[in-house]
């Protein structure tokens, strides 16, 4: 405990039925029109009209923007900006996954400080926060409607940039582990596995802290213990509101701790390829685990233990168990593909481990890999 | 905590960037204030914009060009659309150009020291600067300058005004008015040539006239001399004629001195007593003895000839003439008597009863041989001289006349502070009038005996006094011996002073006598010397004049 910490947390409500009480927080923040970012998906599934119901009920107006990619690009942060100034909104109301959550967050600093999206990339570059944001997130891992980070597509670069300010920290997070009960199995067990990795490189971030920690154990546990459940009954509500706490508790870890190197080669593939996200990190996770054992022992052994390990005396035997866990886990959830599997040839690792050199979240992982290191895990993941 | 991390730069900064407190972002809850302020702000720029506009549309149509100058290099920093145009330079160039080069090379005024102002005044004019555009084309400018401080420093800002038409046209002005003044005065020599020529023809008539008689009377002694009488008498005239034509063409006196002017006036006075007719009653009032500096010759002209116009004007069927002398002080800008600028004067007033003029007339009285009189009755350069004599003194001329009422002339010559150089003073002349003899000053004027009395005293003479030749001429009958000389006035009630002088040398031969004639007295040098008058001056007097004479008298000089 040798420097200054701080610990960023939106307002939280948590609990089945939080989403209702969207109309009367957006009235008590003084606004009169809504832009209600969110994309297809959800809109199908009718969460969106479920708040803007809400919103109306209260009086307020309403301005859908759903042009949202499931990896949001640049354009559409600005094109939302647009919305936003020129329908005159006051407040946003993002509804959703990762996705439209980084979208609102990225269209906010925008419309405030009315500069390009991409001029904030890095680390503490928005001067002006953006306008009020309520979150209501639709799915369990992504946690963007906690942290302090959004990720957008340069989709000029074909690279993921990262935004990191307590700027975009949201105003308020209704979670609703009732929205998760419509998400696809596929979309249950990606965003899953991402929450547990979330979990997982806060722990071993070397920016963790004690009240970083405590978080992501407890995520890690109730993520072994629930993922497969809520695949298998899914309208269970006791599974669901655990993978809702369990994302919950990760997100609050990794928006003050930081990522690591899983995050930075996952935002390299998905800004080259459009990939899911939570289907990127879980096939890296193996691969990273195994490079960085060595250099947070304790760390990875503590982590162990919270996916239902006995204690090894030799670090080694720690590191073996680990790793077939988490493998039968993935395979147990149900993604058993490969980077092979998703028509990535291997000549693109350079690039793609040249990217992954520079994403932010690499400055926390335990151990700095050189490129070729990097190189090398994602040829483990082939 | 785990601290693995190999590269400390890059890495590290990020990494300290992320965990860190992020003072550089402000958190949400901001956002309505600082939306405020962004509002603010804007409305702040919107209004700057507008005003800006504003006034940069005020700045560019005045009509005036507008130039902005650095004092210390001359350098133009700002200029407006219409100095632009008016120097037909682009903007850019403008403002990378020198005052000075917009100032034509012919100019002699230095403009940029005229413009850089003292510490007393916040600004300055210079008129009728030639300036020169672009194109070499050449303008009359007005600058009016005055200093800004703008940023923390002094700048001159300069308004350019091209007054070159305005300069043209008033140039085309004074042409014209030249011309006319010049047609004026060619009609007035015209006029006057005329009215000597028709003087001088009357003159020369009689003398003509009295000539062939005289021939035919050469054999009757008694009528030829009546006849060559009227040939002198017609002589005379001419000879007054030429004087007053000379009076009014010369006007610079050369003789202004420090006068008391009601000596002059009384002088005056007492000569048209004797000479107007008994039907014109004489008023007059001299209530001021103010000092004026005047030619003595030229004041008596002033009161003789307004005293004969008024004769004139009243006719035989007669009147009263008044005479007033007063002081008079010009207060500041006095519209009665407009051209005088406001100071003490000594107002010489003289009225008649007569048939009074009307304006247009009044207009035009005093242009030489601008006359309403008969052909033969005056001059017709009375007025005229008048009013040369009264400019000629800085004076000014004020006549008031209503038809059938009268008219009043009111001639005001500024008041001298100076002291009358008091005579004697001067050690020069000092020595050349000093003496110790005993005289006798006759006049009937009290005031002047009284001059001449304390005058001679100071120098050392004896003085004694007598008003008039009778009570004179008892003081010396008792004791012929008691005076060593006499200076006597010409003109004097009961008996005048030839016939005084005349009594005098029977009694005592050799008698040294002074005459003091004025300035109309009839009577000549050579007559004066068949008297046996040795010297004769002339009124009005001058004491130290007449004290250089009295000492050359009495140390035996003839003159
Ligand atoms: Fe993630």
């Amino acid at each position: 405990m040798d420097e200054l910490r701080k610990f960023v947390a939106p307002e939280l409500i948590f609990g089945p039925g939080a989403l209702d009480s969207v109309g009367s927080y957006a009235r008590q923040f003084a606004a009169e029109k809504v832009l209600l970012v969110t994309d297809e998906g959800v809109l199908g599934a009718g969460w969106a009209h479920k708040v803007a119901t809400s919103l109306e009920k209260e009086g307020l107006t309403t301005e859908i923007y759903s042009n949202v990619s499931p990896n949001p690009r640049d354009h559409e942060v600005m094109a939302g900006a647009e919305t936003f100034l020129k329908t005159g909104c006051d407040l946003m109301v993002a509804v959703g996954g990762g996705s439209p959550i980084d979208c609102a967050k990225g269209i906010g600093i925008v419309s405030s400080n009315e500069q390009h999206i991409l001029e904030f990339e890095g680390v503490d570059r928005v001067s002006i926060p953006g306008p009020p944001l309520i979150c209501v997130p639709t799915t369990a891992g992504s946690a963007a409607d906690i942290s302090q980070f959004s990720i957008i597509c340069d989709s000029r670069r074909r690279i993921k940039i990262a935004i990191i300010s307590k700027s975009v920290v949201p105003d308020l997070s209704l979670i609703d582990p009732g929205t998760t009960t419509t998400l696809t199995k596929a979309l249950t067990a990606e965003t899953g596995m991402d929450a547990l990795v979330h979990a997982m490189e806060a722990y071993v971030s070397n920016a963790s802290s004690p009240i970083t920690d405590i978080n992501a154990i407890k995520a890690v546990s109730l993520i072994r213990e629930h993922l497969e459940s809520a695949l298998n009954h899914p309208l269970d509500m006791a599974h669901r509101s655990a993978m809702m706490l369990a994302s919950l508790l990760a997100g609050l870890a990794f928006s003050n701790a930081s990522l690591g190197l899983v995050h930075a080669m996952a935002h390299s593939l998905g800004g080259r390829f459009d990939l899911s996200h939570g289907e990127s990190n879980a096939i890296l996770l193996e691969p990273v685990v195994d490079f960085n054992f060595d250099h947070a022992r304790e760390r990875y052994g503590d982590l162990a233990l919270a996916m239902g390990l006995e204690p090894f005396r030799d670090p080694q035997e720690t590191r073996q168990a680990l790793l077939e866990t988490l493998t039968s886990f993935r395979k147990r959830v149900g993604i058993t593909t490969r980077l092979s599997g998703l028509g990535i040839s291997k000549e693109e690792l350079p690039t793609l481990a040249g990217f992954a050199m520079t994403d932010p979240c690499i400055v926390t992982n335990p151990v700095m890999p050189t490129k070729k290191e990097i190189e090398e895990i994602y040829a483990k993941a082939f | 905590m785990p601290k693995h991390f190999k590269d400390p730069t890059e890495q590290n900064k990020l990494r300290k960037g992320i965990v860190g407190l992020g003072k550089s972002s402000l958190r949400k809850s901001y956002y309505p204030q600082l939306q405020k302020q962004i509002k603010e702000l804007k409305l702040a720029k919107e209004r700057a914009e507008e005003n800006e506009k504003k006034f940069s549309l005020i700045f560019n149509s005045t009509s005036d060009g507008i130039i902005l100058v650095d004092p210390d290099t001359g350098a133009i920093v700002l200029s407006n659309v219409t100095a632009q145009r008016m120097f037909g330079y682009l903007p850019e160039e403008m403002n990378q150009l020198h005052l000075d080069t917009l100032v034509s090379p012919r100019e002699e005024t230095p403009v940029m020291p005229g413009l850089i102002l003292g510490n007393s005044s916040d600004k300055s004019i210079l008129r009728g600067i030639s300036m020169e555009a672009n194109d070499k084309r050449t303008m009359v400018c007005d600058i009016n300058a005055s200093r800004v401080d703008i940023e923390g420093k002094t700048h001159i800002l300069a308004l350019v005004r091209d007054i070159t038409d305005l300069a043209t046209m008033e140039k085309e002005k004074e042409e014209i008015k030249a011309q006319l003044d010049q047609s004026r005065k060619m009609e007035a020599m015209g006029t006057l040539a005329g009215g000597i020529a028709h003087d001088f023809n009357n003159i020369l008539s009689g003398i003509f006239g009295y000539s062939q008689l005289a021939q035919s009377h050469i054999s009757n002694p008694e009528k030829a001399k009546t006849d060559i009488d009227q040939i002198l008498k017609g002589a005379k005239k001419a000879a007054d004629l030429i004087q007053q034509v000379l009076t009014f063409s010369r006007k610079s006196s050369h003789r202004k001195q420090v006068l008391p002017m009601f000596m002059v006036v009384g002088e005056a006075l007492k000569l048209l007593r004797s000479s107007l007719p008994a039907t014109i009653k004489i008023r007059d009032e001299i209530r001021s003895k103010a000092l004026v500096m005047a030619d003595p010759t030229n004041i008596h002209q002033v009161v003789i000839n307004l005293c004969t116009n008024a004769h004139h004007a009243m006719g035989d069927t007669g009147g009263t003439l008044t005479v007033k002398l007063m002081e008079k002080s010009i207060p500041e800008q006095d519209p009665s008597v407009a051209p005088l600028s406001p100071g003490n004067y000594l107002e010489l007033m003289v009225s008649d009863t007569g048939h009074g003029m009307d304006q247009q007339t009044l207009d035009r009285i005093f242009e030489p041989y601008f006359t309403t009189k008969k052909m033969g009755r005056g001059t017709g350069l009375g007025l005229a001289l008048v009013h040369s004599i009264v400019e000629d003194h800085q004076g000014h001329i004020v006549t008031r006349s209503e038809p059938g009422k009268g008219t009043s002339f009111h001639v005001f010559i500024p008041v001298t502070e100076k002291a009358g150089a008091a005579p004697g003073k001067n050690p020069e002349e000092k020595s050349v009038s000093k003496g110790t003899e005993r005289l006798l000053i006759v006049d009937d004027e009290p005031s002047l005996t009284r001059i001449a009395q304390t005058f001679f005293r100071e120098q050392g003479y004896s003085v004694a006094t007598a008003n008039n030749g009778v009570q004179a001429l008892e003081r010396f009958k008792s004791d012929p011996h008691e005076f060593d000389l006499v200076v006597t006035d010409m003109t004097m009630p009961e008996m005048t002073g030839d016939l005084l002088a005349t009594a005098l040398l029977k009694l005592r031969p050799g008698l040294p006598i002074i005459l003091c004639t004025g300035y109309s007295d009839n009577i000549s040098k050579n007559r004066a010397r068949s008297l046996g008058i040795k010297r004769y001056v002339e009124k009005p007097l001058q004491m130290t004049e007449l004290g250089k004479t009295v000492r050359a008298l009495l140390d035996g000089g003839e003159s």
